[in-house]
């Protein structure tokens, strides 16, 4: 502490003398101590000398540094100076590998940035080319104060793969996304959105938002040189705690912003479900087809009314597609529509129709990372005053509430009693209607926006004081 | 209070020297050298961690790693790091092999050998695991069919049997 002081007094009253204290500092304190003192002492030189002074003194400084710390850590010092002096607004890079594709992960990022993009000079670092007007008809977002800047990765492209897959980086081959970690040292924060624990973050402050930890810790594993972790649900932080041995730092649920009226809307006797048809069958609308038919053919009386509607969007060419069509030409069962790559405003129109939803993600599987993470066209839904009925598991645990705002189940037979008891109930669908929209509430885009501003407040604050 | 002039200087100064390291750090390849820090530890992964998913897909990228290497006779060039002697070592190295090498070369053959029937006897292991996970996965499937049949059955009877004791 002591020394501490004398290096800030020296930057002050004698900064000819500075460069070689901080030379001397370096070999008696070592890096880590002097790189916490150094923004202060340069701080203090630039506040209490002529300008003269300075541009004598601080490329010695900034040599030194160098010298000791490396080229990137001199580059950042001088890089906090100038938003510590206010002269230019903080520059936030967030990196997606996926930025080109719709789904809810891109859309966290792109909301972070859109919260951020009056504060700061924010750019969305893209692999694949990606447009700000496409962002904005996918997500909603006006993002016209951010930039992209699409860098390819030679690995990929080279090989000619269609999507950048870390999967298939082994220990054996160079780590092909350094040519992001070197990105990531030209901001003052860098936000890695898409968990890709290969990035080495570069710059002041960087900050990890994970979604799922979709790969064990490996070789080139960096997730733990970042300085904040921010996940998406108590599910995500407990599979990051044990796939990762690290601590996430702040929670934060996805935007969902589906609430088309405060009033209730006319409601149909519709099922639905909304769920990308995937390849592997994940999403289990097949599992859906079957449970409804059991159910019609048990109860066709209280059934005959009901339709199951399936919406979700899909591939060209989907296996898992091929084979529900089949099954349903097959077995001829009425009353179920499948509604693929429909428009929003047809999905939104649904969600609108529908008294219950279902969602069977998870049901049946070993696998934590094929259990829904969090379940955001649950939390849709339920915006919709759709009473939800959803696998006990994963994320869909924390959303909703067991005979509250919906129900949960461990089996097909809890699903069809509680669906049952719900299609037989009319106050009981009213009451969980109510409570499922009270419960959506909770995870608006408007709260999402509020608490990253009040986290990155708070980092901003500690980033331009010394 | 800093002025405004001073501020505008203080801008043009802090961008200019950070230019000048902005073009350092372009011609520093390594990651390491540009933070003077070691980035990469080597790391073990624990198998008995990993779920059936994980394990499949760890399997396959051994599997793929041990056909690289089923080679291992001596090939490639020699070099040597060292500025003045290198051209010697390299020399010197070379001799080496060219004298060791048909003697060796036997050995390397029988363990090139070895190592293509091992690779093979793998993937056949590794094929027959997967057929009997398919089968084992289909069977799994029946067993849930039979039991939502049952369940049908069941609720049949049952509603039958309220109907004839309400009647």
């Amino acid at each position: 502490m002591k020394e501490n002081n004398f290096l800030i007094e020296t930057a002050k009253y004698l900064p000819g003398r500075l460069p070689s204290l901080i030379k001397k500092y370096y070999r008696n304190y070592g890096i880590e101590s002097t790189n916490r003192i150094l923004p202060s002492v340069v701080f203090n030189l630039i506040n209490n000398n002529e300008f003269e002074k300075i541009q004598k003194i601080l490329p010695d400084i900034t040599n030194i540094v160098s010298k000791f710390s490396g080229i990137q850590y001199a580059y950042n010092l001088l890089s906090r100076i100038e938003v510590i002096f206010g002269l230019r607004k903080p520059k936030i890079g967030i990196y997606d590998h996926t930025f080109h594709l719709i789904g809810g992960g891109q859309k966290y990022g792109c909301t972070v940035a859109y919260a951020l993009q009056e504060e700061c000079d924010v750019t969305l670092i893209a692999n694949k080319e990606v447009s700000l007007e496409d962002l904005k008809s996918w997500y909603d977002l006006d993002l016209s104060k951010c930039e992209i800047k699409v860098i390819k990765i030679p690995f990929y492209e080279e090989r000619g793969f269609r999507e950048i897959d870390p999967g298939v980086i082994t220990f054996r081959m160079e780590n092909p996304f350094h040519i992001i970690s070197r990105e990531s040292g030209n901001y003052d924060i860098f936000i890695n959105n898409s968990m890709l624990e290969m990035v080495y973050p570069l710059s002041n402050i960087s900050i990890l938002i994970c979604h799922f930890p979709e790969r064990r810790r490996a070789n080139y594993f960096y997730v733990d040189k970042y300085n904040y972790i921010i996940y998406n649900s108590k599910y995500t932080r407990e599979w990051i705690k044990k796939k990762w041995g690290v601590n996430p730092t702040n929670h934060i649920y996805p935007p969902v912003d589906m609430i088309c009226d405060e009033r209730k809307p006319q409601k149909e006797n519709i099922i639905l479900s909304v769920a990308r048809f995937e390849i592997g069958g994940s999403k289990q609308q097949l599992e859906m087809i079957k449970a409804f038919k059991n159910l019609r053919e048990t109860y066709p009386e209280e059934l005959k009314e009901w339709k199951l509607v399936l919406a979700g969007g899909s591939i060209k060419e989907n296996p898992y597609l091929n084979k529900i069509e089949n099954f349903l030409s097959s077995v001829k069962v009425n009353n179920i529509e499948l509604k693929v790559n429909i428009p929003i405003e047809e999905i939104k129109n649904l969600y609108k129709k529908a008294k219950i939803f279902w969602h069977f993600c998870g049901l049946n599987q070993t696998d934590p990372s094929m259990i829904e993470h969090f379940g955001m066209s649950i939390v849709e839904a339920m915006q919709n005053w759709c009473v939800p009925v959803v696998f006990d598991g994963g994320g869909q645990k924390e959303i909703v509430e067991e005979g509250v705002s919906g129900y949960r189940f461990s089996n097909l037979r809890e699903l069809k009693s509680k669906t049952m008891r719900l299609i037989k109930n009319e106050n009981l669908l009213n009451k969980f209607s109510e409570g499922a929209f009270l419960r959506g509430k909770l995870f608006t885009k408007e709260i999402f926006i509020s608490k990253i501003k009040n986290l990155f407040n708070k980092i901003l604050i500690s980033y331009t004081r010394v | 209070m800093v002025e405004k002039n001073y501020l505008i200087n203080l801008k043009k100064e802090i961008l200019s020297l950070k230019e000048k390291l902005y073009s350092k750090r372009e011609k520093v390849k390594e990651i390491d050298k540009l933070i003077k820090k070691k980035i990469d530890t080597p790391y073990r992964v624990n198998l008995w961690e990993l779920t059936e998913n994980e394990l499949d897909k760890e399997m396959g990228t051994r599997l793929s790693i041990l056909n690289e290497d089923i080679d291992c006779i001596p090939s490639g060039d020699i070099r040597s790091h060292r500025k003045v002697i290198g051209p010697f070592v390299v020399f010197l190295k070379r001799i080496i092999r060219k004298i060791t090498l048909p003697y060796l070369r036997f050995i390397f053959e029988r363990q090139k050998n070895f190592n293509e029937e091992i690779v093979v006897y793998q993937l056949a292991s590794f094929i027959r695991f997967r057929q009997i996970d398919g089968k084992l996965n289909d069977i799994k499937q029946e067993l849930e069919e039979l039991k939502e049949k049952i369940e049908v059955i069941a609720d049949a009877l049952n509603s039958k049997v309220k109907k004839n004791e309400g009647e």
